[in-house]
């Protein structure tokens, strides 16, 4: 889902952000980068303040489909995002393996319709898939959490000219285990999200989003004892629904675009009468990431990450994980 | 008080000589620069006046701008007219202009129409929109839209033009020539019509909001830029060399 709004509602948002920007800045000479500010008119080639006219082709009608593949190699401590007692292998017995190396290779699809234009809103439907493999590379845990997500999604975007930009959506995820080729996990998602893109400087767009839902789950219970959840008895004890709230900034520089970003969150398991009932987590994540575009189809990016869970749990109790990595994508529309 | 005695006197003689619809309605809300208005006085001879910003002006007059000159003018508050250096526009009734030299800048905010001429081409527009109309050598313009989806009707019948498009209006026949998708977030980063004022214009929104869909329907951009159109046959095209040097051509 987050490859889903790189391709799709980020990349508008911010050109969005840009003509506001462009309007604040107001430079009172020709733009650099642009041949003399305006159009070149005459046969002479002088500059007007039309603006420089540069031809585009555009889609007018159909599908328009988009395509990605990702590769990610990330070291994380904590993988299993258990709590310190259970990591130490003081609540359990056993010390538990707190760091691996990660390989992830995602590939993903996806279609939109072409927008529908009205005075104060754009409204663009799309669905997609996608298809991720996770690798551990600590021998102890691959056998139990390599595995393999394949998720599809709908989704409906709204843009207001106000800058707000409004998704529902819904999504499927299905986790299978690799070692075992059963499934471990799925959810059905029904989701809500707004996000407003708005210029804090010359360089720099502040980006604050807002999303919520409930997830409709079925874990295994060997996926729910490596999630550190004691119980196994229901195996949709993980149904929750979340409430999330995020603020970055992403600032250009040089050829780089460096984006630090908080996220809190919060989630209320649903399911009564099992181990998680009555129990709420809030998150916290701080992260930086950096990204530079090799090409204009190929990024490649770095990125650290800390979390902190907090949790009404005893058995889940407090837990913090990080990582670092780096990542390369292809993103190609059609 | 005597200032304020005589424009009051002035306003009244006006009222009373062109009627309500020409006392001074319409605000220069922003004048930087060589920007005047010249009218025609009892002698034939032209009355030419610095414009500044807080004036209010009538119809029937030439506004023009010098080098480095920009002006913008909130018309009967339902238009707003932005006008480029080294342009001269005739003025002639809220709903009726010729683009002599230059380029403009018009934000309709709702359905009315007005009517755009140049030396030679001639156009009947319907908002709301915005857009930018810029003379070529042939004695028409370039009509580009920003926003909305206004109808442009000249002799030869009516268009529907998007935002992001550019529409030749002809000079030497009374039609609309060739129309070409342009890029709308590189136009309005290099325009100074939208640049070099101090407020963005009041249809900003609007036109984000057309950037945003063009962004969405985008398959790819040709490296030339539009230039000037000499004849209704021939649109000069500046080709983006590999070597950074511009190379003309003609279409």
């Amino acid at each position: 889902m987050k490859k889903l709004f790189i391709l799709t509602t980020f990349l508008p948002a911010l050109a969005l952000a840009q003509v506001d920007q462009t309007a604040i800045d107001r430079p009172t000479g020709p733009p650099e980068g642009t041949i003399g500010g305006g159009s070149q008119t005459g046969a002479g080639g002088k500059a007007s303040d039309a603006g420089a006219q540069r031809p585009i082709s555009v889609q007018l009608g159909g599908l328009s489909v988009f395509a990605g593949y990702d590769s990610k190699i990330v070291y994380r401590y904590n993988p299993q995002q258990m709590s310190p007692d259970l990591l130490d292998g003081i609540t359990s017995g056993n010390k538990q393996e707190d760091k691996s190396g990660i390989w992830q290779n995602t590939i993903s699809a996806g279609a939109s319709s072409m927008p529908s234009d009205t005075d104060t809103l754009v409204i663009t439907p799309l669905a997609g898939l996608s298809w991720t493999a996770s690798d551990y590379l600590n021998d102890k845990l691959s056998k139990p959490l390599n595995d393999y997500a394949t998720t599809v999604y709908s989704l409906l975007m709204i843009q207001h000219e106000s800058g707000w930009g409004f998704r529902v959506g819904t999504s499927y995820t299905n986790v299978r285990n690799n070692n075992t080729d059963s499934e471990d996990y799925r959810e059905f998602y029904p989701n809500l999200g707004a996000m407003k893109t708005y210029p804090i400087g010359p360089d720099t767009l502040g980006i604050l989003d807002v999303s919520g839902g409930f997830h409709f789950t079925k874990a295994s219970s060997s996926d729910l004892l490596y999630r550190g959840i004691h119980g196994t008895g229901n195996y949709e004890q993980l149904n929750n629904r979340d409430f999330a709230v995020s603020y970055t900034i992403r600032h250009n520089f040089h050829d780089f675009v460096i984006s630090p970003s908080y996220r809190f969150s919060y989630k209320k398991f649903t399911e009564d009468d099992t181990a998680n009932s009555g129990r709420w987590d809030i998150m916290h994540n701080l992260s930086l990431k950096a990204d530079y575009a090799l090409h204009e189809n190929i990024n490649l990016s770095s990125s650290y990450s800390y979390s902190r869970r907090n949790s009404s749990d005893e058995n889940a109790d407090d837990m913090k994980t990080y990582d670092l990595g780096f990542n390369i994508g292809i993103n190609v529309r059609f | 008080m005597s200032k304020l005695l005589l424009v009051f006197i002035v306003s009244l003689v006006r009222f009373i000589c062109y009627g309500y619809s020409e006392v001074l309605r319409h605000e220069v809300t922003y004048g930087v620069g060589g920007f005047d208005r010249a009218i025609t006085g009892k002698s034939n001879l032209p009355i030419i006046n610095r414009l500044k910003t807080g004036d209010f002006i009538s119809s029937q007059s030439y506004l023009t701008t010098g080098a480095n000159a920009y002006g913008e003018i909130s018309i009967n508050e339902s238009l707003l007219l932005r006008i480029g250096s080294n342009s001269i526009l005739d003025f002639n009734s809220p709903a009726i202009y010729k683009l002599v030299n230059g380029t403009i800048l018009f934000c309709v905010q709702n359905r009315s129409s007005l009517s755009l001429s140049s030396t030679n081409g001639s156009a009947e527009i319907t908002g709301p929109c915005t857009f930018i109309a810029e003379s070529t050598s042939n004695g028409g313009y370039k009509f580009i839209s920003l926003s909305g989806k206004p109808v442009v009707r000249t002799g030869d019948g009516e268009s529907v033009i998007p935002a992001g498009r550019l529409v030749l209006v002809l000079g030497e026949t009374d039609a609309l020539g060739n129309a070409y998708d342009i890029d709308l977030l590189l136009l309005l980063k290099s325009s100074l019509l939208i640049n070099a004022f101090e407020e963005p214009p009041p249809t900003m929104k609007k036109i984000g909001l057309a950037v945003y869909s063009q962004q969405l329907r985008l398959k790819g951009k040709y490296n030339a830029l539009i230039g000037d159109a000499t004849t209704d046959k021939n649109l000069q095209m500046w080709v983006l060399g590999e070597s950074g040097q511009n190379e003309a051509s003609k279409k």
